[in-house]
Formats: structure tokens, C-alpha cells, sequence
């Protein structure tokens, strides 16, 4: 079984990274691009194939059930939201399963609010449950539970459950994949915009004007990418930010997208106990 | 059954329906088709069905290869996790054919007795009725911590129908009915009908005896009698006899709901 490395992981030694975890976002696997399921799956099945582990926070839920309700638009109030999350989360694990069964892997789908990973007990019980699904060769696909979360739907993000959840696991890397291949130094439609290749640790980016979401589809958005992004640098997992089209080069250590430098993991983490 | 309370479930318009992990998984598996088809019927004639469905942990033990039941939380919730797609995939295949869609609901104990969450809760379950999906319930066991579990589905399903004020819950597992004591020891006694504010002195309800679930008659008396008493029809029988139960037919034991209007029982 791997373990968490004590030691600062290099943006030439991502393909050394003992455990990952992949996010991807709404709009990048749900309505026209439910087909890029099966070229994210190649890129995760890569991984562990070689002895990664690997662990997939997918939104999509509500986006993969609205057409079941026949809503052709994000629904607006809690309740139908939640009811469309209910419809689509299982249907998109599915579509996971069906095209990891390519390469014989099974996924496990762990459903999480907010509480699973504050309550210290919670906590604990949560990261067994991870390690135990992973020393399984399991593929863990981890949602937030937005059938039953409360507020979380409409102010929570996916991208901050994902660093949350690569700090509860001590993972090595995150990747935070979504519609744009990097981070810029403002909205990268706008003139002036420069791709930002490298953040070191607590560098708080000055002058940098970063955007909500533009896709209409989740709740995501580079401003939520970065602070996602600073929570898992500062618990000692990298971050590399870039798109879901160029996933299989990000998991096999190419110079692309925005990398976040970790703190050093054997400064910031106590040995797991348990 | 008396003719009333046939006619009560036949017409009953919100049902909840709780099917025990023994009745569904291993050798029973078979059992879901044909407990699908008599949710579906029900669902035709325009009654709002929700399922209950125990059965994750032993799904995903068998679809893991893994051979006795994990005694330890981490590997349970490993095999709930993976189960609980199989069991979703089982019922949204055989739904699918009735052109019914199913709304998967993973529940701790909190999202039904904590404000904010019942609430919540309570709204997400309408909605999925409204727009006539059968929402499919199961505790999240890949979460839920030994303190927290509700510790069997029979005390999810009655919760459950007491929040949604459904109008009937069958309890489906092993049994053909309630005993007055396991019904292998000499002298027990099938028991027809229980009256909302009748005592259960002299009876003997035991553990679950499939080693599968966590349930048994113990639980399922104790979750009927919690669902009565704020308003909600319980009939427990066996898993086969679920469309007969539900088209009012004279199976298990009925639990006499409570004449006081549902809703004034608070949990």
C-alpha cells in the first residue's frame, strides 16, 4: 500500500505521486461534454495502472439529472436542485463505471457534506473509509452529498470539497480540472491576460483579478480554483490547475497549466494515527 | 385484514416501502425484479412510492469478492460504497422499463431529526414525488459512524414515513408476517392485527436470523409501532408477497395507525 511521502513533491516527479486527487468540473463532463468521460477515465486508469492511487471528485450531478426532470436550465430553487442531483448522481457514476469496466477497475461513490470532514470523529472515520477504499484498488468517486447538503448547493463549491477531501487523504497532488487550460492574470479573454506558470507558497498573487464562473453550469470559477488551491498547497499537497481536454498530460508530468508549490509535508502533517 | 384496511392500502396515496438486505442480495436477488414490478403498478395507479432499500454492504461484498460479512467499519463502508452503485444500477435498469426514474437519497440519522436537514429533507422527498420519480433511500453507510447509524433501515423507513406523512409503510423482509414468538419455537402464533394503543405483553420478538441484515422482528415491531402512533398504516410481510400486500390482500400483520392526525407526533 503507498504512503503519503514526507517529502515536497516536484513538478517533474508528478508521475512519482503515490496518491492523486483528479477534480473535474460540471461543465466539462455533463451536456455536450458527457462524452469526455471516457478520455478523463483513460487518464485516471493510466495512473493507476501504474500503481497510483487515485481519487475523482466529479461535479455533474445536477447537470447529468436536469434533462430527467426535463429541466433545460440550472434549476434555481433548493429543492428541485436537489432532486435533480438525486436523478443524476447515480446515472453519472454509471457512465464512470461503464468506462473504467474497460480496464477493470470499480469505483466506490462517497457522497460527503460539509460535517464528514469537520467533526474531528467524522473526520477520522471518513479517512479510514478513503484508505480502506484505496488499499482495495477501488476507485473512489466523491460528490458532495447535494441531495440532502443544505446552503452547501448554493454557496459551496466543489473545488474546495476536492482540496479538502486531498488534505484529509494526504495526498500528493491535486489537479483541478476544468474549461481553461491554466490561470491568468485576469479573465483570459480580456486584453492583457498573461498564463500564470508557477505560485510558490504564500505568494498571494497581487494585482491578479480572478473570475466566477462563466459556464453557467457549476459553481465554480478560477477565484474559487485559487482558494482551493492555497488550502491544499498550505496542507502539503501540489496543485496543478489546467483543463479537462489535457488531462492525460497533466497525469503523466507535462510542463502545462498553473502548478502551486506545497508546503513540505513532514513540516505541516503528524503521522497518521489510525 | 379487515375490508377497511384493505381498502386503505389500494387507495393508499403515499407509500413507503422498506425491503431488508436478505430479500434482495445473494441468493434472493432474483426477489428485485419482481418487487419492482409491483412498486411500478403501484406507481401507475398514481400512489407516491419511495423504497427504502437496505442491501449495499452485501452487494458490494459480493461484487468485491470478499466472502464473510466485514466486521470492520472501514471495510463495510469500502463495500457500501461500491454496492450502492450495483443495487442502483439493478433498480434503474428495471425501472427504466416502466419509464420510471429513480432519485438516489443517502441519509444520516441528523437529515431526519436535526433542523436544518429535515426539513431539507422532507422538501427534497416531495419534490422528487412531484415530479413522480421514486426516490430510493438507504443510509449513507460509507459515511455514517457507529454512533450516528440508524442502526437498521426498519427505524429509517418509520422516520421516514413520519416526516413525509405517508399513509402506508410495508416492511418487507424474511417473514411472511409476524409471531407471537420465533415462529420455530413450539406454540407461536401468527399474528394478524395489532391495534394502535394494543400492549405487546407475553410476545417475544428476536434478532434478525439471516446474518445478512441488521434488522429483525424486534426492530420491525419497534419501527411499526414508532409509525403508527403518528398516523402512518404499517403491514409487514415477506419480500414474494409484496404485490399481494400492496393490492390490499389479506398478508402479514397490520399495525392500526394511531387516530390522531399525522403530524401532531413529534419524534
Amino acid at each position: 500500500m503507498a504512503t503519503a511521502r514526507m517529502s515536497v513533491l516536484g513538478r517533474d516527479s508528478v508521475r512519482q505521486a503515490a496518491r492523486i486527487v483528479v477534480k473535474v468540473g460540471s461543465s466539462s463532463i455533463s451536456g455536450a461534454n458527457a462524452g469526455q468521460i471516457p478520455r478523463l477515465v483513460d487518464a485516471l486508469a493510466a495512473a493507476h495502472g501504474r500503481g497510483t492511487e487515485v481519487v475523482l471528485v466529479s461535479s455533474g450531478a445536477i447537470a447529468t439529472g436536469m434533462p430527467y426532470l426535463q429541466l433545460d436550465e440550472r434549476p434555481t430553487d433548493l429543492a428541485t436542485q436537489q432532486a435533480a442531483a438525486s436523478v443524476g448522481q447515480n446515472l453519472l457514476v454509471f457512465r464512470y463505471q461503464e468506462s473504467l469496466d474497460r480496464y477493470d477497475i470499480i469505483a466506490g461513490q462517497v457522497l460527503l457534506t460539509a460535517g464528514d470532514l469537520e467533526n474531528p470523529s467524522h473526520r477520522s472515520n471518513a479517512r479510514r473509509a478513503m484508505d480502506r477504499l484505496l488499499g482495495l484498488r477501488i476507485l473512489p468517486i466523491v460528490n458532495e452529498n447535494d441531495t440532502v447538503a443544505t446552503h452547501e448547493i448554493r454557496f459551496g463549491d466543489n473545488d474546495r470539497l476536492a482540496a479538502l477531501v486531498a488534505t484529509l487523504v494526504r495526498a500528493d497532488l491535486l489537479v483541478l480540472l476544468s474549461d481553461v487550460d491554466a490561470l491568468f492574470t485576469r479573465p483570459p479573454h480580456l486584453p492583457g491576460a498573461e498564463r500564470i506558470e508557477h505560485v510558490a507558497l504564500g505568494d498571494p498573487l497581487p494585482g491578479v483579478e480572478f473570475g466566477s464562473s462563466l459556464s453557467g453550469v457549476g459553481t465554480g470559477g478560477a477565484s474559487t480554483k485559487v482558494s482551493a488551491a492555497r488550502i491544499a498547497a498550505e496542507a502539503g499537497t501540489a496543485v496543478l490547475v489546467t483543463s479537462t481536454a489535457l488531462v492525460a498530460e497533466a497525469l503523466r508530468g507535462d510542463r502545462i497549466g498553473t502548478w502551486f508549490e506545497p508546503a513540505d509535508p513532514a513540516s505541516v502533517r503528524r503521522p497518521t494515527v489510525g | 385484514m379487515s375490508s377497511h384496511e384493505r381498502s386503505l392500502v389500494s387507495t393508499a396515496l403515499r407509500i413507503v416501502v422498506k425491503v431488508g438486505s436478505s430479500s434482495i442480495t445473494g441468493d434472493n436477488v432474483d426477489q428485485i425484479g419482481p418487487l419492482v414490478e409491483a412498486l411500478a403498478a403501484t406507481h401507475g395507479r398514481g400512489a407516491e412510492v419511495v423504497l427504502v432499500s437496505s442491501g449495499a454492504v452485501p452487494s458490494g461484498m459480493r461484487h468485491l469478492g470478499l466472502e464473510d460479512k466485514p466486521t470492520d467499519l472501514a471495510t463495510q463502508q469500502a463495500a457500501a460504497s461500491v454496492g450502492q452503485n450495483v443495487l442502483a444500477a439493478i433498480y434503474r435498469e428495471t425501472l427504466g422499463r416502466h419509464d420510471i426514474f429513480a432519485g438516489q437519497v443517502l441519509l444520516t440519522e441528523g437529515d431526519l431529526l436535526d433542523e436544518p436537514h429535515r426539513s431539507n429533507t422532507r422538501r427534497t422527498i416531495n419534490r422528487l414525488l412531484d415530479l413522480r420519480t421514486l426516490p430510493i433511500v438507504n443510509e449513507n453507510d460509507t459515511v455514517a459512524t457507529h454512533g450516528l447509524r440508524f442502526g437498521d433501515n426498519d427505524r429509517l423507513a418509520a422516520m421516514l414515513s413520519v416526516l413525509i406523512r405517508a399513509d402506508l409503510l410495508l416492511l418487507l423482509s424474511d417473514i411472511d408476517a409476524l409471531y407471537t414468538k420465533p415462529p420455530h419455537l413450539p406454540g407461536a402464533e401468527r399474528i394478524e392485527h395489532i391495534g394502535w394503543d394494543q400492549t405487546l405483553d407475553g410476545m417475544e420478538f428476536g434478532k434478525s436470523q439471516s446474518g445478512v441484515g441488521t434488522g429483525g422482528a424486534n426492530t420491525k415491531v419497534k419501527a411499526a409501532r414508532l409509525a403508527a402512533a403518528a398516523g402512518t398504516a404499517v403491514l409487514v410481510t415477506a419480500t414474494p408477497l409484496a404485490a399481494d400486500a400492496l393490492r390490499g390482500e389479506h398478508v402479514g400483520t397490520w399495525f392500526e395507525p394511531s387516530p390522531q392526525a399525522p403530524g401532531r407526533i413529534l419524534l
